[in-house]
């Protein structure tokens, strides 16, 4: 049983874009923390 | 094909530059540090972004970026999927980071932990495997650094593993747990970002529809979902990491370390976010054969691909997104094994009497022992990075069943905890000989859980769950 090329793709973008999202949230939740003063 | 993408100066300014960098952040952040709890535990009061980068970046290692492709190389689809379920050992220590946490409020390793819950002989065992895997992992990330900066500049191996490794010490020396924890969350940022582009160009100029087609007609197996050695790897995988996390003081120090309340949710987001790192990493290795690159060794396929996708300018930026991988762990694991080698083996073994004073001394001499111990076992390029690293799987999977019953359980002894992790790794060992690496961590774990069911039918004990409060 081969893995066809459509779940492929999926398998993929779904990495690549929840990989993308990552920094972008960490840095919110940074800003978020920073602005409460509870990076620390 | 030639591997070499950047000139040697190259690589010396971003090593040079990267390393003062990482240095003054960590000097920056020392200054702050006046008791042991601050230099090992970062004060105890780490916030959520931190903490949430903290434990994605640890897990990101060298390992990450030059294993996952290399097992995708190897076992196909299998490899990298296999790998990311890695994560699952991040979303598993997320509820126990807050018992441990509840349990042990003013607790300072894993150490601390196996002692006061089983006992000398237990807590004895649980060092060797804790310390043999700790060593392990160092290694492997040290011959890391070796291997990217020859792979990617031509440098000796000898020479960019000890800059990494010097880089890494002196940081860590002077900033402690806080300097680890900022650098990562820096470092987190820049790892990311550089596997995204890395993964956006792939799919840009080769095409998934063009991987996918190469490797079904050139290698099909690595599209087999029943590839038999592939899906036991995934198995192993999932207890080695699973292993790696629940027993790792690299992870109870950050369930120390984290704000009341924040370790669960830091754990569980760390989780989610590090599962398809292993994916983008690992894809690109597809498009070996659609690139024509064929690696004269499996480790090297990772930074080959990227290089012959981005040219001389996307190598130099490979070479920072690894090196900021390497020394993401590399620190982390410094701190935390400085910190057992602290309390558990000098004030539990050597100088009971040692205040908080001289312990403080002594973690920063054994992040520095740690470094030059490092540096000579990676003198000799031993084995691959993977073969290495999962053969550390026989020992860390025998401590997750003694771990867990340890964290929910009063009726396991110390008897049956300290023969689970010995027989369990012992096992392990033997299948990793006979059979192969893929099943070492899997059969130790079989093997410790067996014997924590047989204790805990043959004698009954009630632990005390106060007694860890002390």
């Amino acid at each position: 049983m081969y893995l066809s090329y459509e779940w492929f793709e999926i398998l993929i973008y779904s990495a690549v874009g929840l990989a993308t999202a990552a920094p972008i949230l960490l840095i919110v939740l940074a800003l978020i923390d920073w602005k409460k003063e509870q990076l620390w | 094909m030639n591997s070499v993408v950047i000139s040697t100066e190259w690589a010396f300014t971003i090593l040079l530059a990267f390393g003062v960098l990482w240095v003054a952040f960590g000097w920056w952040l020392g200054r702050s540090n006046k008791s042991l709890d601050d230099f090992m535990l970062a004060g105890r009061n780490v916030g959520f972004a931190f903490a949430s980068a903290t434990a994605m970046a640890t897990w990101i290692t060298s390992n990450t970026t030059l294993v996952a492709p290399q097992l995708t190389y190897q076992f196909g689809i299998w490899g990298m999927v296999g790998y990311s379920m890695a994560a699952l050992g991040l979303l598993l220590f997320a509820p126990m980071a807050q018992r441990i946490k509840a349990l042990m409020p003013h607790g300072h390793t894993c150490g601390d932990f196996i002692r006061m819950r089983y006992g000398f002989w237990a807590w004895i065992v649980f060092l060797i495997v804790s310390l043999f895997y700790a060593f392990g992992w160092l290694v492997s990330l040290g011959m890391a650094g070796g291997i990217l900066l020859s792979a990617l500049s031509g440098l000796d191996y000898h020479i960019g593993m000890t800059a990494i490794l010097v880089i890494c010490v002196c940081y860590t020396l002077l900033g402690g747990l806080k300097a680890v924890i900022a650098t990562d969350f820096v470092q987190t940022i820049i790892i990311l970002s550089g596997v995204v582009l890395i993964a956006y160009i792939g799919i840009t100029e080769v095409g998934l529809d063009t991987i996918h087609s190469t490797v079904s007609e050139e290698s099909p197996q690595l599209l087999n979902l029943l590839f038999p050695a592939a899906i036991m790897f995934l198995f192993n995988n999932v207890f080695f990491g699973i292993g790696e996390i629940f027993h790792s003081n690299v992870w109870w120090s950050r369930a120390f370390a984290f704000k009341e309340k924040i370790g669960k949710r830091a754990f569980l987001l760390s989780g989610m976010l590090w599962m398809p790192i292993p994916i983008v990493t690992g894809f690109a290795a597809l498009a070996a054969s659609s690139l024509n690159v064929y690696p004269p060794s499996a480790d090297m396929i990772g930074p080959l691909i990227a290089a012959k996708l981005l040219g001389k300018i996307g190598a130099i930026f490979v070479f920072i997104v690894v090196f900021s991988a390497l020394a993401s762990s590399l620190d982390s694991l410094l701190a935390a094994t400085s910190d057992l080698i602290t309390k558990d083996i000098y004030k539990g073994l050597i100088n009971k009497q040692a205040d908080k004073q001289k312990l403080f001394k002594i973690s920063k001499y054994s992040i520095l022992i740690l470094g030059v111990i490092t540096w000579i076992l990676c003198l000799p390029k031993m084995t691959t990075l993977g073969a290495l690293l999962n053969f550390t799987g026989a020992f860390v999977a025998s401590t997750i069943w003694p771990i867990v019953f340890g964290l929910y359980y009063r009726r396991l002894n110390g008897v049956g905890a300290a023969l689970a992790m010995a027989l369990g790794t012992s096992c392990g060992l033997l299948a990793y000989w006979l059979v192969g690496f893929y099943v070492a961590a899997l059969t130790s774990c079989l093997v410790s859980l067996v014997i924590c069911l047989f204790a805990l039918v043959l004698k009954d004990q009630k632990f005390e769950w106060k007694d860890l409060q002390q």
